[in-house]
């Protein structure tokens, strides 16, 4: 277990600066999760910490200790590789071994504890195979007892679970969530997918071109986006962006929004909730309004009774795709395809008009120019 | 009628355009194919057959069974040719696979100006072992090359006078093709090296091995293959040697670095003995083979479990 410290790192290759000042701090036990596209410079930052790759400027610390100049083998940190990269001519206990073999561990020892791992990750009858006889799946639980066995104060994962078939991805998944429950040790984990980073972390950062757009917990990042960016990264389908202007109405903020209904363009007013009447500054002048697919759906007046949050308003629809849980239902607002979630049996169908609601308490603005959160 | 003739014309064209697109690799292959069976193997089944007849000056036909063989284990110069085999053979491969394999752990330190140090090293495969054994019989006489130019400078007492040592010029042989050929088994390790996944490397790293450990406990045992090819590549570069010798020692002093190949050569074609130098081929023939097919075997078997 160990405290993780990143202050203002910064990696430049020649003149390409791949990190631009990275500022990231753990507590003991936590998940991490670098979240981004390929070349943000989340594997590059994972490679710095485990002191596999130069850092060219600024401090990494475990337990408060400066480890920029400490060899990779005595910083204390066990890595997951992408490919496993178990070594191909060893066995499946020697590979599991091999680190605690390094470290003059007595024979016993290691083989105590290379059992202990095997059989905490199921791979115990698989000990004498060659990773060439294994399947991915199995590769990746000998590649997790590697690290497992040293008992490290922080593991790192790089993209684990890419390599595999998506049934596998899911249960692997798991697996590596009962592992941190159980173990309790710090984690950094790298990943280009939402949904992992959503389901694993305690933390998300999300990177994009070597700087940190927003660093909070999944439920943080995902209903309060820090800018428009992360709010389309993360949640699958993707947040809804729509046009809209601020006005007041009968004493109350809203954002009047263009839309279809019954053959007829008009604009329809939907109210701000409490804690957004402060943006008085903004009136007449347009923001983009951020719904998820889920707090969009069709209208229930029982709910919208119990919920003043609740929004009202008509529109035309043109498209279903079922999903089988949900019905996702495109309609056209403020000019841009929207996707409200509907139950099955309560859809449309294209070209009718029906009774929407959304959840103005989920919803976030942003500023159009700046891209950021209001 | 016209009609009728092209709808009757156009079926019965089709078949050949159809045997022709279905056999084209066929007849492509087929002539290399008629050539190498009798230019290769008729003249092995040839020579085979010649080793088994008492053929002097030109070649007789009445088979005499195994004559030739014993006369030709019974000739001391054979002897000393296949022991000469033994240890150029033996030493030749050893130093250039162990050479080549250090060179290419070097070159894969992302060493400056790699690309020159490759170069530099994979030339002499270029030459022809012509060239490399006159080039080295100049390095090595003693009245010209290394121990005159030692002489020259003041070493008196220097002295290195392998390619006139009746002892010693068989090395002289081995240092020549050593370095004519390690750089091309550089190569071939490189290139192997270069293969091997960048990841396994850090996770090593992580594990707390160290370079020279990582090198000799994982990277090596997994260029087997490579190991392999370049065995098989040398050995027969060295039962078949015979320009190097021609050019750097000439067989001499005596006999005493003659190889199999010039054995054959010289009793084939300067001593009137086609027979006795018909069964010397036919030994060399089966040295090869002794190395090739247990590595045909192995190769095609792991082919079928893979």
């Amino acid at each position: 277990m160990a405290t993780l410290t990143i202050q203002n790192v910064k990696k430049s290759y020649g003149a390409v600066d791949v990190l631009k000042g990275i500022d990231l701090e753990l507590e003991n036990g936590e998940f991490l999760v670098l979240l981004g596209p390929s070349g943000c410079g989340k594997s590059t930052l994972l490679n710095m910490i485990a002191g596999l790759d130069t850092i060219t400027d600024g401090e990494i610390l475990i337990n408060n200790k400066v480890v920029n100049d400490v060899h990779p083998k005595d910083r204390d940190i066990a890595m997951v590789f992408q490919s496993y990269a178990l070594y191909p001519n060893m066995t499946v206990e020697r590979n599991i071994g091999f680190g605690l073999e390094m470290r003059k561990v007595t024979k016993e020892d290691r083989e105590r504890r290379v059992d202990e791992a095997a059989r905490m990750l199921q791979i115990d009858h698989l000990r004498d195979r060659k990773p060439a006889q294994l399947s991915g799946g199995q590769r990746q639980r000998v590649a997790m007892g590697r690290a497992l066995v040293r008992k490290p104060e922080i593991f790192l994962f790089d993209e684990p679970l890419s390599n595999l078939d998506a049934k596998l991805r899911v249960e692997m998944r798991t697996e590596i969530k009962k592992l941190h429950q159980r173990l309790g040790t710090t984690m950094v984990y790298v990943t280009h997918d939402q949904i992992e980073a959503m389901t694993l972390a305690s933390r998300i950062a999300i990177l994009r071109e070597g700087e940190i757009q927003q660093f909070a917990s999944p439920q943080e990042v995902y209903e309060r986006p820090a800018n428009m960016y992360v709010a389309g990264f993360v949640g699958s389908p993707a947040m809804n962006f729509i046009p809209a202007t601020v006005v007041s109405e009968n004493d109350r903020l809203g954002v009047s929004i263009e839309r279809t209904a019954r053959g007829e363009r008009s604009s329809v007013f939907l109210a701000l909730p409490d804690d957004l009447q402060s943006i008085g500054e903004w009136i007449g002048r347009e923001v983009i309004l951020g719904i998820r697919p889920e707090t969009l759906t069709h209208r229930s007046d029982a709910e919208m009774t119990q919920n003043k949050r609740l929004q009202p308003f008509d529109c035309q629809v043109e498209v279903l795709e079922p999903t089988g849980a949900d019905t996702l239902t495109y309609i056209e607002l403020g000019g841009r395809e929207v996707i409200a979630r509907v139950n099955p049996y309560n859809t449309s169908n294209p070209g009718e008009t029906m009774a929407f609601m959304v959840d103005m308490g989920k919803a976030s603005l942003f500023d159009p120019k700046s891209e950021m959160r209001i | 009628m016209t009609n009728s003739m092209t709808e009757k014309s156009l079926p019965a064209k089709r078949p050949l355009a159809d045997w022709l697109r279905w056999n084209v690799a066929k007849l492509v292959v087929a002539p290399t194919f008629a050539l190498i069976i009798f230019f290769v193997y008729g003249f092995i089944a040839w020579t085979g057959y010649v080793s088994f007849t008492k053929s002097k000056m030109l070649p007789t036909y009445s088979f005499d069974g195994i004559y030739q063989y014993v006369r030709l284990w019974k000739m001391s110069t054979w002897h000393v040719a296949m022991e000469n085999l033994l240890v150029f053979g033996g030493l030749f491969i050893l130093i250039a696979i162990v050479l080549g394999c250090l060179l290419a752990v070097a070159l894969d330190q992302r060493v400056r100006a790699e690309g020159l140090l490759r170069t530099v090293y994979l030339y002499p495969m270029a030459i022809s072992f012509i060239i490399t054994g006159t080039a080295w019989k100049w390095i090595l006489n003693p009245g010209l090359g290394l121990e005159k130019m030692f002489h020259s400078w003041g070493w008196e007492s220097f002295s290195f006078d392998w390619l006139i040592n009746s002892d010693m010029a068989i090395y002289t042989l081995v240092i020549a093709a050593v370095w004519q050929s390690s750089g091309f088994v550089m190569a071939l390790f490189l290139a192997a090296l270069r293969g091997v996944d960048s990841e396994i490397i850090k996770a090593a790293y992580l594990d707390g091995a160290s370079l020279s450990r990582i090198y000799l406990v994982i990277i090596l045992p997994t260029l087997r293959p490579v190991f392999l090819s370049s065995f098989f590549i040398l050995a027969h570069m060295a039962v078949k040697s015979f320009d190097l010798v021609v050019a750097l020692t000439g067989g001499g002093p005596g006999n005493s670095s003659i190889m199999p190949a010039n054995f054959m050569y010289e009793m084939t074609f300067r001593r009137n003995q086609i027979g006795l130098g018909a069964a010397s081929a036919m030994m060399m023939l089966a040295t090869v083979m002794a190395i090739v097919i247990p590595y045909l075997y192995s190769e095609l078997r792991e082919r079928k479990h893979g």
